[in-house]
């Protein structure tokens, strides 16, 4: 299963550990929180840093509800253009990734609703680059098959997932697709961490007891 | 009876609780008892013996089989990612820019309008309270120029800005010639 990077736990600042002054820190080296403060006072590099950092996170929320590669590339764009200009007004109350993570979840339910698509597309879950990759190997003649079988059976889990509720698919895609957390799902859905254990328990119980009916009939 | 069955619920829930935590600690796993190596022996022993919930351990190995199929969206992020955000965030700030600065011009240009405005303001309103003065002496020059059938001038008692004195006279010069 494939991991996503974990975000740098947010501890005590460095600074105010107060062993050497921020000036002599590298970006790499300092807390999310050391990077927001510079990034505040417009310090390029710090944010540069932050976008490194959250990423992969931010891609695959993104991709837990949208799935289109496209949509997902531009969003998690505009999320840090968005992060980026809002910087100011962040108190950091909360971590910075619980903030990135709500307007990732927010620019995405409003891209669903301003394109008025289903979340799940399947016809052009494809980019075209992976299309060309698809035909090409199918040219090769080696290992054809196994990967439209396997985009079938994407396919067919896709469809499946779109039974669910659209927070139940997001949840279970970022626990098992993704590599989340039980309580970096509940920060991303602002949910008690409890509620995201029993809905990930309801949402794996309807797919799988679908497949099984599938099965019989 | 009672008491049995109500222990046995708070079991499952117990063990439903530790079973997320147990299956995160276990990514790999195939088989139930490879995601239960991570979990307390009351764990295991429960799942041996609770048929429901290894039913809900089951569904989590078999939930896992088939999302292995989705590809990972987090792997699409890379090195380009950076630079393309602070390209475009560059690009925002000069959109921004651009157009503070038309919302600074303006000021600018409505202090020169407002010049414009007031001079042609004060002009017009001198050609207006000149006007009105000028209008009876143009309308009496066109009627002077009126006559009679017997080609002698046409005056106009009502319009005659000399009063009644002048307009005698002349009635009485017309009789005498």
């Amino acid at each position: 299963m494939p991991r996503v990077p974990k975000v740098e736990p947010l501890g005590p600042s460095a600074s105010t550990a107060g062993a050497k002054p921020p000036a002599a820190k590298a970006p790499g080296a300092m807390d999310d929180r050391e990077l927001v403060r510079r990034a505040q006072g417009e310090d390029q590099e710090a944010f540069e840093e932050l976008i490194r950092r959250h990423q992969h996170r931010v891609f695959a929320v993104a991709g837990g509800i949208l799935r289109r590669r496209e949509d997902v590339e531009d969003i998690a764009q505009q999320v840090f253009v968005k992060a980026y200009f809002s910087l100011k007004r962040f108190d950091q109350r909360a971590a910075f990734s619980t903030w990135l993570y709500k307007i990732t979840v927010n620019e995405c339910w409003d891209l669903l609703r301003k394109k008025k698509v289903r979340p799940l597309v399947y016809e052009s879950d494809l980019s075209e680059e992976q299309a060309r990759q698809v035909i090409a190997s199918e040219e090769k003649g080696g290992g054809g098959p196994d990967i439209s079988d396997r985009l079938e059976a994407r396919q067919r889990v896709e469809r499946l997932l779109e039974g669910l509720d659209e927070r139940d698919r997001l949840m279970l895609i970022l626990k098992e697709v993704e590599g989340f957390a039980v309580e970096e799902i509940a920060q991303v859905l602002d949910l008690n961490a409890n509620t995201v254990k029993v809905r990930l328990f309801r949402a794996r119980r309807r797919i799988v007891n679908k497949v099984r009916k599938r099965g019989e009939e | 009876m009672r008491n049995f069955l109500s222990k046995r619920s708070a079991e499952c829930r117990d063990f439903r609780s530790q079973l997320e935590d147990a299956a995160s600690a276990t990514p790999g796993a195939k088989e139930l008892s490879e995601l239960l190596t991570a979990a307390p022996a009351a764990l295991k022993e429960h799942a041996a013996a609770c048929s429901a919930c290894r039913a809900a351990a089951e569904n989590i190995l078999e939930a896992r089989a088939l999302l292995a199929e989705l590809p990972s969206h987090a792997a699409m992020a890379g090195p380009w990612f950076a630079p393309r955000v602070m390209v475009a965030i560059a690009a925002r700030k000069a959109e921004i820019s651009r157009a503070a600065d038309t919302w600074t011009f303006l000021p600018r240009l409505a202090a020169r309008l407002t010049w414009a405005s007031s001079i042609a303001l004060l002009l017009a309103s001198a050609w207006l309270y000149q006007r009105p003065a000028t209008m009876p002496a143009a309308a009496t020059s066109a009627k002077a120029v009126a006559t009679d059938i017997t080609g002698d001038p046409v005056v106009d008692p009502a319009t005659q800005s000399g009063g009644d004195d002048e307009f005698l006279l002349s009635l009485a010069e017309k009789q005498h010639r």
